[in-house]
């Protein structure tokens, strides 16, 4: 089973929620797709023993076959490639890595050669009850524009006999959409303010656009007005939790700690919303 | 010689305009037939590369000068290695003002910025 916690507005709360739902639920996986700003790790505070380079595929032109016809340029999507005179230009940070100049050049003068553009860290952290909870994230490069193929690669380390918990990169462009395709379930993380009402209609709108099954939870419930509530009586999604503000809980959280760690209550709380989950994706 | 200077539109009424990779148009003027033509930058649509992909336009029309507002650092890298003069021109002023500028040998030269 895999289930996405995304928010679409930043801050809400989606890496607290994912890394204490994954101490608690047994049997579980937390693949942080995050992978602009993974902070996981900070929680969960894992043993890493694998890591992996992330490459992806870039043109090299080779000069000695090539007519400088253009028509590398030409068929780049990405205006990647410009052709001047007797001059290739390869901007590596434009390409997407799709291999359509290679496969236009009519001299064959185009082969790929790989650019690195992050790495992937796997290792098992401990979860609450001595549980062994397995761990993967995933880390762009500082400068590297391109996120979704450094997510893909995450994904790939998805265990199947597992409770798989993608944390989601905020927003509803490439990465989170990356994130949220080919999921079970996805868990919004909301917060009772316009601005995440705001982006709670765009990232449901991307969820049912993919057919994935949502539900909500409301963090910092006891702030700001009901308007969340209202939608979700409007739009038929449930909500499957609430959590108002909790000092304790942001306290535990400055310092990195998880939690259900501290709080009996949270960790019932955490258990029944892992509970909630699995009986909506198994409906 | 072929000069293209960025614009707001087509058409004589022209401005120029201040973004290179993103301007709506270009107008090739022709300082030899004293014609000019106007063509839709697609680089407006483009997801990414609108400068390289607009800069690469320009010099498959055999353009020699480029009047903008302003450069980004990837259009300018392919223009300065074509050799491709790059001049600097006051947003929203008419095209026609701008060429008359351009005679008077008025415009500031772009220079390339290193990263």
């Amino acid at each position: 089973m895999i289930i996405a916690i995304a928010s679409g507005k930043g801050g809400t709360g989606k890496t607290t929620i994912a890394t204490n739902l994954a101490l608690v639920a047994p049997a579980a996986q937390y693949l942080d797709c995050d992978v602009e700003e993974p902070n996981g790790h900070l929680f969960l505070k894992p043993k890493i023993n694998d890591k992996r380079n992330v490459t992806m595929p870039i043109p090299k032109i080779d000069e000695e076959l090539c007519t400088y016809c253009g028509q590398c340029a030409a068929v780049c999507e990405f205006n990647a490639l410009a052709v001047i005179g007797d001059k290739v230009m390869v901007f590596s940070e434009l390409c997407h890595g799709c291999g359509a100049c290679t496969f236009t050049c009519p001299e064959k003068a185009i082969s790929e050669t790989t650019k690195s553009i992050g790495c992937l860290e796997i290792g098992k952290a401990n979860a609450v009850e001595s549980n062994e909870l397995l761990f993967a994230h995933g880390i762009s490069n500082i400068g590297n524009p391109l996120s979704p193929p450094i997510i893909k690669k995450v994904k790939k380390l998805v265990n199947n006999d597992c409770f798989a918990i993608l944390d989601a990169p905020p927003g509803t462009s490439c990465p989170m959409v990356q994130t949220l395709m080919g999921c079970d379930y996805c868990l919004f993380v909301t917060e009772p303010t316009p601005f995440g009402l705001n982006d709670l209609e765009l990232a449901v709108g991307v969820a049912r656009q993919l057919e994935i099954p949502c539900g909500i939870l409301v963090n910092r419930s006891d702030s700001g007005d009901d308007q969340i509530q209202e939608y979700c009586r409007r739009e038929a999604i449930q909500i499957l939790m609430e959590i108002p503000f909790d000092r304790d809980l942001a306290f535990a959280y400055s310092k990195g700690e998880a939690a259900v760690i501290h709080s009996q209550k949270l960790r019932e709380g955490f258990q029944k919303l892992h509970q909630k989950i699995v009986a909506e994706v198994e409906k | 010689m072929k000069i293209a200077i960025s614009v707001t539109k087509a058409g004589a009424e022209a401005n120029l305009e201040m973004r290179f990779g993103r301007c709506p148009y270009f107008a090739v003027y022709d300082s030899e037939s004293k014609d000019c033509e106007w063509f839709e930058n697609s680089g407006i649509k483009a997801a990414s590369g609108a400068g390289t992909g607009a800069a690469q336009a320009l010099l498959d029309r055999g353009v020699e000068v480029v009047i903008s507002g302003q450069f980004g650092p990837k259009a300018a890298q392919v223009l300065g290695a074509a050799n491709i003069k790059m001049l600097l021109g006051p947003p929203e002023l008419p095209i026609t003002e701008v060429i008359a500028k351009w005679q008077a040998d008025e415009l500031k030269e772009y220079a390339i910025q290193k990263f």
